[in-house]
């Protein structure tokens, strides 16, 4: 079990990343940096409801390091990796606090704690208050993009659900896997 | 039923933050140089001038002319502060992450004789 969530997990990497690094090529949404849909997110949350936190964790942190490597944004890191701690801390508070279908109200709670994260990380580094002033513009995209990441997650995750696919724990090939090892 | 009261917190928010982010603030004709939280310059838009601040990530060309501030030119590679245009008079500071700079309007014109003494008031 522990290696088909393991080779769920790096696919699902792949995957994020590949949205990563094509959304990086489109041009920027406003001239606000941060404020962009983070669609690679979907599979972040798709770990996290599917497989479990630690798996979501290393998803998150192989997307966020590879994917500055790639796109070549060293500078972005710091921001995103302060950002993605403070939603990944959210989300697992949440998940106790928050049951049943609303993972995407969840999704929009961290990314508004993502955003924060990132806000706190520029204003450490520059040493000004002064990208606090952003917040207003940021609050809402967040909202607008937690939504759409969290709405897509939790289709995709209700119809696996349906299907009888997730979770990965209650997989009836119980043997097979034991032969494995 | 317990989504709708999420939906309409949500749109809430969105209302308010708009709100905020359209009344007017700053403006006047001071505007502030900041590097690393410390203040570099205090530029009167008034006077067309021309500066260049080096950081870590390079070089940041700042300009006043008719009596609007921008970044003209940067090293680093994202451009933001360079597309962010002029600073208005809503809407937030102008803000070079690479370079750690901030440009930001003066709470008081009266700020540019107090701080440098090179504001040209007079």
């Amino acid at each position: 079990m522990r290696l088909k969530k393991l080779t769920l997990t790096a696919v699902l990497t792949a995957a994020a990343l590949v949205m990563f690094v094509l959304e990086s090529q489109l041009p920027p949404l406003t001239v606000i940096p941060g404020i962009k849909p983070g669609l690679s997110n979907i599979f972040t949350l798709f770990a996290m409801e599917a497989l479990g936190p630690g798996w979501a964790f290393g998803l998150f942190l192989t997307r966020v390091t590879l994917g500055c490597v790639i796109t070549g944004q060293g500078s972005a890191f710091l921001y995103s990796l302060a950002g993605g701690l403070c939603a990944y801390v959210l989300m697992l508070l949440l998940k106790k606090a928050l049951r049943g279908n609303t993972l995407w109200v969840r999704s929009v709670l961290c990314a508004m704690a993502h955003n924060a994260g990132q806000m706190a990380a520029a204003a450490a580094i520059t040493r000004t208050c002064a990208v606090w002033s952003y917040l207003p513009v940021l609050i809402p995209a967040a909202i607008l993009a937690g939504t759409l990441t969290g709405l897509c997650a939790q289709l995709v995750l209700n119809r696996l659900e349906k299907a009888g696919l997730i979770p990965v724990n209650q997989v009836p090939n119980k043997q097979e896997e034991e032969a494995n090892g | 039923m317990k989504q709708r009261y999420w939906i309409l917190l949500f749109a809430a928010i969105i209302a308010a933050c708009l709100l905020v982010w359209l009344l007017p603030r700053g403006g006047g004709q001071t505007a502030l140089v900041y590097q690393d939280g410390t203040l570099l310059y205090t530029l009167d838009l008034r006077q067309s001038r021309t500066l260049t601040v080096t950081g870590p990530a390079g070089e940041n060309l700042i300009t006043v002319a008719g009596g609007e501030v921008f970044v003209s030119y940067a090293d680093c590679p994202d451009q933001v502060c360079v597309q962010h245009g002029p600073l208005q008079k809503r809407g937030g500071p102008i803000v070079c992450l690479p370079n750690r700079l901030t440009i930001e309007w003066a709470k008081h014109d009266a700020q540019v004789d107090a701080l440098s003494g090179t504001g040209g008031l007079s």
